[in-house]
This record gives structure tokens, C-alpha cells and sequence, in this order.
């Protein structure tokens, strides 16, 4: 064996990590040659001092600084996983009460956020019945202020007789034929006048043609008169008893002529006391739906209050009949708001 | 002398804080299998008996003490993270060196690239205004004379192994420090036995030359 190959083998000699033939083959050298033997004895005494080299003592802190990081390692690991899931036994009633809690909850939330079930009449009627009640209500307390009428001249507010009647297109009025209506009865005098001052909604109702409502609507005002009657009765059941000494008062409105379309060219308007029936207006329309002709309305007894001379939706002249038997006159709107001012 | 001292552990476990006698296997085993289960106890047990040999590799690979006990916290931790998956392929001790052995390495990189930018060292050589090279002053320690003959040598010997480039550094140290067999250097070090074997010739041989230019030592 030459000198470099058993030079290069002294290291695993040393460690022992020769095979049995390579070490018998090695200490044949060795036995003869004293440079390889010096090269082995240079190479032992560096492996003992790099042995004595003594070992760095860890501080003293350190194993607790570790467990320290590592505890807070740990406590971020059960801060992300263990902290929700952890321990089981623990956790999973608390989240099945949880669970049950949030259902419950939901499910009354959901009942208190559901619709409340829809009436049966339609939110129109309710709100005409609505209306008509006020109407009614307002109907009473003109006959009781019937004096006060008297003294002040009232301007027709008829929706008619209105500044804005030339500027909007009134449409056909669409009411109930005169088979369906109930017969007018005769007009009887009364001691006092019916209005003295026409109710919003009831002038509304009766200038329904005029005011530019949709048409069922007006169909609806006009021929569910008796449909919010039984709204009423059905919502106030105590209100027939308590309005005993005063008759049930209706509007009806009854075309009494149609052109050969279907349009109605002259409607009359009936203020219904229970069997009484009085005449409250006479309207007058074109083909067109516009206000043609002269139109009327009545007191109570009987007596004109007002005549309006139309032509194609434009106001001509009007007469105002008071029941002292003044009359009034105006040719224009500027005349008749000159004497409403 | 080296900072530091053996710390007692008031644990159930049986701890072995040793540098050089590495604790067997099975008893690592049952340690980190409770340490897998969130046992920090065991796993303390574990830093305990290993933090020493750790200390020491990551001492001599990055020849700073402080640096060395800062990868060796970080090695810990590191192993903690991932103890779930250290399947017992290999030992604990051979996969908490791989883990302390790259923590030193970046540690190297991060020193090389810092002493780039500095101009001097502090524990560069000292020039005299003639030139010539400062003597250290002597220690001031009382010492036997053979003691501080002994401290010398040990001196020169660290100064030989931090001479040596990092690969055959890691050998040596691994090898003759820290009496890890071949097998494992080679797991650690992810190279061939065959590898390890001629880096390791290489080293001592190399250091060997160097302690035969140190008078009076070879």
C-alpha cells in the first residue's frame, strides 16, 4: 500500500470505520513505516485537542426564554384552533345552546318582519271607506253649521268651477249604468241645506270625471259606495248603534244619458239619508270627457245652488243661488276669484 | 471561561443536560410524542437535554455566543412549530441539528453581509504607530502556569477550526465535538457517507497543519 493511499485511509483508521482487510492492510504499513506512523500519532493528537476544546455552558435563562417564545407560540396555535374547538366536552353544548338560541330567535324575527295577512278589501276601498267616513262625519257637521252657511257666501269648489279646470284634461267619466244604480227618488225640500260647503272628498267623488283620477279608481269610488259601507260596519261594528239618531249617508253618482260609445254625457250626482234621496249635482261632458253644457248644483231642498255654462272643458259663466235668493254672477275665473277674495 | 451553568430541572422527566453523552433514542421518543400532544413539559424536558449540544454546534459554526444562544432559541421554537410533523424517521437530535445547523448558516450569511459594510473590527489586529502588531495584554487572572498553557493551546486549536472553511467546519464539529456518527452527519448534512468521510480527512488534516505552524503545540 503506498504511502498517500494509507495517509488518506488514517482518518477512518482512527475512527474505525475501516474494513477488516483495508485495517489489517494499513497496520502491515504502519509497522514499517515511520513517516505514515508520525503522519497517524499528528493526526491522533489533533483529534484529542480538538476534543479538549471545552463546551459552551447554555445561560442560565435560556431554557425559560425558549418555553417562554414557546408558549407563546403555543397560546397564538390555541388562540387560532384550540381556543373555539377546544375543549370539546366544553364547547359543543355551549355552541349547540348557541345554535337553538340563534334558530329561535330567527324564526320570531322572521314572523315579526312577515307581512301582516292582507284584508280582504282592497287598501283602495279601505281607504275610499276611510274617507267616506270623514266625508259623512263632515256631512253632519255642515247641517250643523248650516246658519254659519248662510251668512257666508261660498264660492263653488266644485272641482268644476275650479282656476285648474282649463289647464287639465278631464276624462270620460266611467260610472255605473242607471239599471244598476238604485232609482232616484224625488227630491224633497229640506228645512236645511244638505252643503253649504261641498267636502273635499265628496267634491272629489263627484268631480271624479274632472279631477284626472286613473279610472278604476273612480270606478272603484263610485261603485264600491256600498262595498265601504259594509268596510265600515265590518271595522266599527259598535258604529251602527252609535249613529242611530243620524241616517247612514251614501253619494252616488248615475249617468243618466251616454253618448253611442258608452261615454256618459250627462251624470247626476245623489246625496242618499238613509231612504232620502237628494239630487246633489248635474254634469254635462262631450264625447271628448270634457265639461260641455251647463252644469248644476243643488241644496238640499232642492234649490240650484250654482250654474256653470261649459263649452269644450271652458268655463263660459257660472251663477251662484243663494239660499236668501241672492244670486251672483261671474263670467270669467278672474271674477270668481275676485268674489271668493 | 464560557458564560453559563448547568441548570437543575424540578420536571418528572428525566433530563439529561449533557453536551457529549446524547440521550438514547426511546427516550426522546416518548418525549416527543407527548410533546406532539401539547405536552410543553416534555418539550422542556427536550430543550433541556439538548439545548447544550445545540448551544455548542451553533457556537463553533457561527463563533459567537450570543448569536449562537439566539439561533438556538430559534431552533427551539422552529422545532416546536413543526413537531407534528417530525415523523421519527430520523433521531431528535440528528433533525434538531439540521434545524440549528441551517438557523447558523443564515446567521453566517447575515455576518458576512454585515461585516461587508464595516470598515474595522473590534477584534481586528491592533497596529502600533511603527507598525508593528499590538500584543494582547496579559490576563490579569491568577492562573497556574500549566493552566494557562492549557488555554492557550485550547485557544489556538479554536482559532485553527474557526479557520476552516464552513463545510469542513461542519464535519469537524459534528464529527469530533460533537461525536455525531457518519450516518448522521451525512442525514444532516444531506450529503453521501463518502462525502463525509473525505471532508472530514480533509479537515483534520487541515487542522493539523494548522497547529503544526503554531510552535510548541505539534
Amino acid at each position: 500500500m503506498e504511502h498517500t493511499d494509507v495517509r488518506h485511509k488514517l482518518s477512518d483508521y482512527i475512527d474505525g470505520s475501516l474494513s477488516t482487510g483495508e485495517k489489517t492492510a494499513v497496520d502491515e504499513h504502519l509497522k514499517t513505516c515511520q513517516q505514515c506512523s508520525d503522519a497517524l500519532h499528528e493526526l491522533q493528537k489533533t483529534i484529542e485537542l480538538v476534543r479538549t476544546v471545552e463546551d459552551a455552558e447554555p445561560p442560565q435563562w435560556m431554557t425559560q426564554k425558549i418555553m417562554a417564545n414557546v408558549r407563546a407560540e403555543a397560546g397564538e396555535k390555541k388562540g387560532l384552533f384550540e381556543r373555539f374547538f377546544l375543549p370539546f366536552s366544553v364547547k359543543l353544548p355551549i355552541q349547540a345552546v348557541a345554535i337553538v338560541f340563534l334558530a329561535v330567535a330567527a324564526f320570531y324575527l322572521y314572523r315579526s318582519i312577515q307581512p301582516a295577512p292582507m284584508p280582504s278589501e282592497s287598501p283602495v276601498k279601505e281607504e275610499f271607506s276611510s274617507r267616506k267616513e270623514a266625508a259623512k262625519d263632515r256631512l253632519a257637521k255642515a247641517e250643523d253649521h248650516a246658519p254659519r252657511a248662510k251668512q257666508v257666501p261660498q264660492a263653488p269648489e266644485y272641482k268644476a268651477l275650479d282656476m285648474k279646470q282649463e289647464y287639465e284634461k278631464p276624462e270620460a267619466p266611467k260610472l255605473m249604468d242607471k239599471a244598476e244604480a238604485p232609482a232616484p227618488a224625488p227630491s224633497k225640500a229640506a228645512e236645511q241645506p244638505v252643503v253649504a260647503k261641498k267636502e273635499p272628498s265628496a267634491g272629489k267623488i263627484a268631480a271624479a270625471p274632472q279631477a284626472g283620477a286613473p279610472a278604476m279608481m273612480r270606478e272603484q269610488n263610485t261603485a264600491s259606495s256600498e262595498s265601504g259601507e259594509q268596510l265600515i260596519s265590518k271595522r266599527k261594528p259598535m258604529a251602527p248603534a252609535e249613529g242611530m239618531a243620524t241616517p247612514a249617508k251614501r253619494i252616488e253618482q248615475v249617468v243618466q244619458e251616454r253618448y253611442p260609445d258608452g261615454k256618459p254625457k250627462l251624470v247626476e250626482t245623489f246625496v242618499l239619508l238613509g231612504a232620502k234621496k237628494i239630487k246633489f249635482a248635474e254634469e254635462r261632458f262631450n264625447s271628448d270627457g270634457e265639461r260641455q253644457g251647463l252644469q248644476k248644483e243643488y241644496y238640499e231642498s232642492g234649490q240650484v245652488k250654482t250654474e256653470a255654462q261649459y263649452d269644450q272643458g271652458k268655463l263660459e259663466w257660472y251663477s251662484e243661488f243663494q239660499t236668501d235668493g241672492v244670486k251672483k254672477t261671474g263670467k270669467s275665473d278672474f271674477d270668481w276669484f275676485w268674489m271668493r277674495k | 471561561m464560557l458564560p453559563g451553568t448547568n441548570s437543575q430541572s424540578g420536571l418528572s422527566y428525566p433530563i439529561e443536560n449533557s453536551g457529549t453523552g446524547a440521550p438514547g433514542p426511546d427516550a426522546d421518543g416518548a418525549l416527543v410524542s407527548s410533546a406532539q400532544k401539547g405536552d410543553l413539559n416534555a418539550f422542556e424536558a427536550l430543550v433541556r437535554r439538548h439545548q447544550k449540544k445545540m448551544l455548542n454546534i451553533a457556537f463553533r459554526l457561527v463563533d459567537d455566543y450570543d448569536d449562537a444562544c439566539e439561533i438556538v432559541q430559534d431552533a427551539f421554537v422552529a422545532a416546536y412549530k413543526n413537531i407534528r410533523n417530525f415523523r421519527g424517521e430520523s433521531k431528535f437530535t440528528t433533525w434538531l441539528t439540521t434545524i440549528t445547523l441551517n438557523l447558523s448558516k443564515n446567521r453566517l450569511k447575515q455576518i458576512r453581509s454585515r461585516q461587508r459594510n464595516i470598515a474595522f473590527s473590534l477584534d481586528d489586529t491592533v497596529r502600533t504607530e511603527d507598525g508593528q502588531v499590538a500584543m494582547d495584554p496579559p490576563s490579569k487572572e491568577p492562573s497556574v502556569l500549566d493552566s494557562m498553557e492549557k488555554q492557550d493551546i485550547r485557544k489556538k486549536v479554536q482559532d485553527c477550526i474557526k479557520a476552516l472553511e464552513q463545510d469542513f467546519r461542519e464535519v469537524l464539529v459534528l464529527r469530533d465535538m460533537q461525536d455525531f456518527p457518519y450516518e448522521d452527519i451525512a442525514g444532516i448534512l444531506k450529503i453521501r457517507g463518502g462525502t463525509v468521510k473525505s471532508r472530514l480527512f480533509r479537515a483534520r488534516e487541515m487542522v493539523r497543519d494548522c497547529l503544526k505552524r503554531v510552535k510548541g503545540v505539534l
